[in-house]
């Protein structure tokens, strides 16, 4: 079960990598709320995110909210455990987004996440506007996650996201067993 | 898949020359991941230009759970092996999940660089890296 567009944006509280809580839709932007469930260990995940981490700092100052959200079972995928998400983070310098640990996966039930990275957007009344895909190719960095940023120009100038859905490409959520 | 005999346009290269009958290049994949199919056109491509036929030399195999990916010891999709040697070795861990392959300037990538994969198939099996070579030649 997956989010419908014009689906309320789900209601949760996570942990940062400083155990900082952050809870939506409290912290939703003004204008657009971006959910990215993304990991430590998945290459199409580690592919698209610097592309990710540009959009996060040419919309942040426009309205628009990041949050990204590891669901990964931390027993068998060590690599996306909540000390490897922290020291991630750290190697980086920090991140300009929160970066939460969903450790029951019920985060990434209730939108119905299946991959890494698995991308959604809520519009200004918090209303699901976009999901899937960063942009077509995870091996070009030059299409700058342009479905993405596409989605978020079309929020920002009141009008709808043109595709407003698109397939989530990635690893598949690990889900405990 | 099914491997066939090499095509009527390919000349044996040092391994077709030498009877080996079993197909040098292995891909080990999962369905979880979403590359199979780029690689395969890749390896279509490549192969092609080293004047190998697809069909007679790789051979592709799923690998299905993680006890599987323990004994064939497969740290993710796709793994590409010629004549057992691994393209970017990897010590493991052994399970199912999608291959990390990083690219010559560093960047993470499901997929092995194309130039990458392609010389290390020719050294492997002896081809040619020129265009369209018939990849009779042994070096």
């Amino acid at each position: 079960m997956t989010l419908a567009l014009g689906a309320e944006l789900p209601a949760f509280t996570l942990p940062d990598t400083d155990e900082r809580p952050h809870t939506l839709p409290n912290e939703a932007g003004e204008a657009a709320t971006v959910v990215v469930f993304t990991c430590n260990h998945c290459p199409y995940a580690l592919a698209w995110h610097d592309r990710l981490i540009d959009v996060v700092r040419d919309y942040r100052d426009r309205g628009v909210a990041f949050f990204f959200v590891n669901p990964n079972d931390a027993e068998r995928y060590p690599d996306d455990s909540f000390a490897a998400m922290k020291e991630r983070v750290a190697a980086d310098g920090g991140w300009p987004a929160p970066y939460l640990r969903d450790e029951s996966q019920e985060v990434a039930r209730a939108f119905g996440a299946r991959t890494t990275p698995d991308v959604f957007v809520f519009d200004s009344e918090r209303r699901l506007a976009y999901r899937g895909a960063p942009d077509s190719d995870y091996q070009d960095p030059a299409k700058r996650a342009e479905w993405l940023r596409s989605a978020l120009d079309a929020l920002l100038a009141g009008q709808r996201p043109d595709p407003a859905t698109t397939d989530p490409v990635g690893c598949s959520v690990k889900w405990k067993q | 898949m099914s491997p066939r005999s090499a095509s009527r346009n390919t000349a044996p290269t040092g391994w077709q020359a030498a009877g080996e009958h079993r197909p040098p290049i292995e891909v080990l994949w999962w369905e979880g991941c979403p590359s199979t199919e780029r690689l395969v056109l890749v390896l279509r491509e490549l192969l092609d230009e080293l004047g190998l036929d697809f069909e007679a030399t790789v051979r592709l195999r799923e690998v299905k759970s993680d006890a599987e990916a323990e004994r064939e010891k497969f740290a993710g999709s796709p793994t590409i092996r010629v004549r057992g040697r691994e393209f970017q070795e990897s010590g493991g861990p052994y399970r199912l999940t999608c291959r990390l392959y990083r690219l010559p300037d560093g960047r993470p990538s499901p997929l092995p660089d194309r130039d990458e994969l392609k010389e290390f198939i020719a050294a492997e099996l002896g081809a040619s890296t020129s265009p369209h070579s018939n990849g009779g030649d042994d070096p």
